[in-house]
């Protein structure tokens, strides 16, 4: 099966649509500068991701996932409150991403979610993260999921044990 | 898809991306093929005539290679429609990018017939604004070999537009193999600062 196929280029849920992150989808321009604000929030403790320091580092962290899903080895898809867009272009739209990577030898894949610093009680979180476990369970047909949170990440750590108590986990 | 843009202008010049797509390489080899003019014209410059269209079209490669690898933006420059000589070839220019120093290097050079209407300026315009407001550079920097009193003029009056300063010679700083020696260059700068202050303060247009 082509990578193609395997992982879906565009997802919608309730309130958002997933754009998996490839050279199609974004102007490199609006992903560094999603991620500069995340550097001047609070947002950084969510989960460990820093500014970009140049555009050209935007472009090779989008080429990377490009590999990466192309290498079935996990999809990376941002999270925005449009319909599905062919490209996105505007940083403001982009209130996260979701993270999926796959061990296929373990049946295991590990969720990472970030939200905007200010988007965060809008329910996008739990939204982007059922959406990665149905992709890993009901798609992927993988034994079990994974969430982790850095160490005093109180947010983060919250989130998970929201999710993992919904959805009867340990 | 690199961050650079494919194509752009400004008022009376057009830019495309330099590629094998976008050039037949015969056509470009006529401008860069050996004669009295680019004798003239790479009198100042780190490059020589290139001798056959092989050399030119391995000029193409590096120029999409570096582009692939983010080290450059090189362009064909043409003149707009109503410009004398409009949708020739009139010369080609570079944004070389050093990301590690936030800094972008310009580079021109133009065919003789399209000396003297003030190009340069127009052209440093545009690549200033890609590199200052699309790919958030902090430092434009641009150099002219000693002697090369022509280019001195046409940088001087826009670095002056746009707030930047001269900031000295640098000694050996370009190899000329060809030719046996090293030769000496003069260093100029703009700032992010610089340009939007200077954008702002006089709102200028950024042609010439």
């Amino acid at each position: 099966m082509s990578a193609e196929a395997l992982l879906p280029r565009t997802l919608s849920t309730e309130q958002l649509a997933l754009r998996r992150l490839d050279s199609d989808a974004v102007d490199v321009r609006a992903l560094y500068d999603y991620r500069s604000a995340f550097a001047d929030s609070d947002a950084l403790d969510w989960v460990a991701e820093s500014a970009f320091e140049t555009v050209w580092e935007a472009h090779e962290f989008v080429l990377d996932a490009e590999d990466r899903w192309r290498e079935r080895e996990g999809v990376r898809y941002l999270l925005t409150t449009d319909p599905p867009l062919d490209e996105v272009t505007d940083a403001e739209t982009v209130v996260g991403t979701v993270d999926l990577s796959c061990e296929w030898d373990r049946r295991t894949a590990s969720v990472r979610v970030t939200i905007r610093d200010g988007e965060r009680r809008s329910g996008f979180a739990t939204e982007a993260a059922e959406h990665a476990l149905s992709l890993a369970f009901d798609r992927f047909d993988l034994d079990a999921v994974t969430l982790d949170h850095a160490v005093g990440n109180d947010p983060a750590r919250a989130f998970a044990e929201h999710l993992v108590e919904a959805f009867g986990g340990q | 898809m690199t961050p650079f843009p494919d194509e752009f202008v400004s008022d009376r010049l057009r830019y495309e991306r330099l590629c094998h797509d976008a050039v037949d390489v015969f056509a470009l080899h006529e401008v860069y093929s050996p004669d009295e003019e680019t004798e003239d014209i790479t009198t100042y410059m780190p490059w020589d005539p290139r001798q056959t269209v092989v050399e030119t079209a391995e000029f193409v490669d590096w120029c999409e290679a570096g582009r692939e690898a983010g080290e450059h933006a090189p362009y064909l420059v043409r003149p707009r429609e109503g410009e004398d000589g409009a949708g020739e070839i009139a010369g080609v220019t570079r944004l070389e990018c050093d990301w590690e120093r936030r800094t972008a290097m310009l580079e021109l050079w133009l065919r003789k017939r399209f000396w003297g209407r003030g190009y340069s300026g127009e052209r440093a315009g545009a690549l200033i604004e890609i590199a200052f407001e699309h790919l958030d550079l902090e430092l434009v920097s641009v150099n002219h070999q000693d002697g090369n009193d022509l280019s001195k003029r046409a940088i001087e009056k826009y670095v002056d537009r746009f707030g930047g300063q001269y900031d000295g010679l640098l000694r050996n700083w370009g190899p000329r193999p060809a030719e046996g020696r090293v030769v000496d260059a003069h260093r100029y700068t703009i700032t992010r600062e610089q340009y939007r202050k200077a954008i702002d303060d006089s709102s200028i247009d950024r042609g010439p």
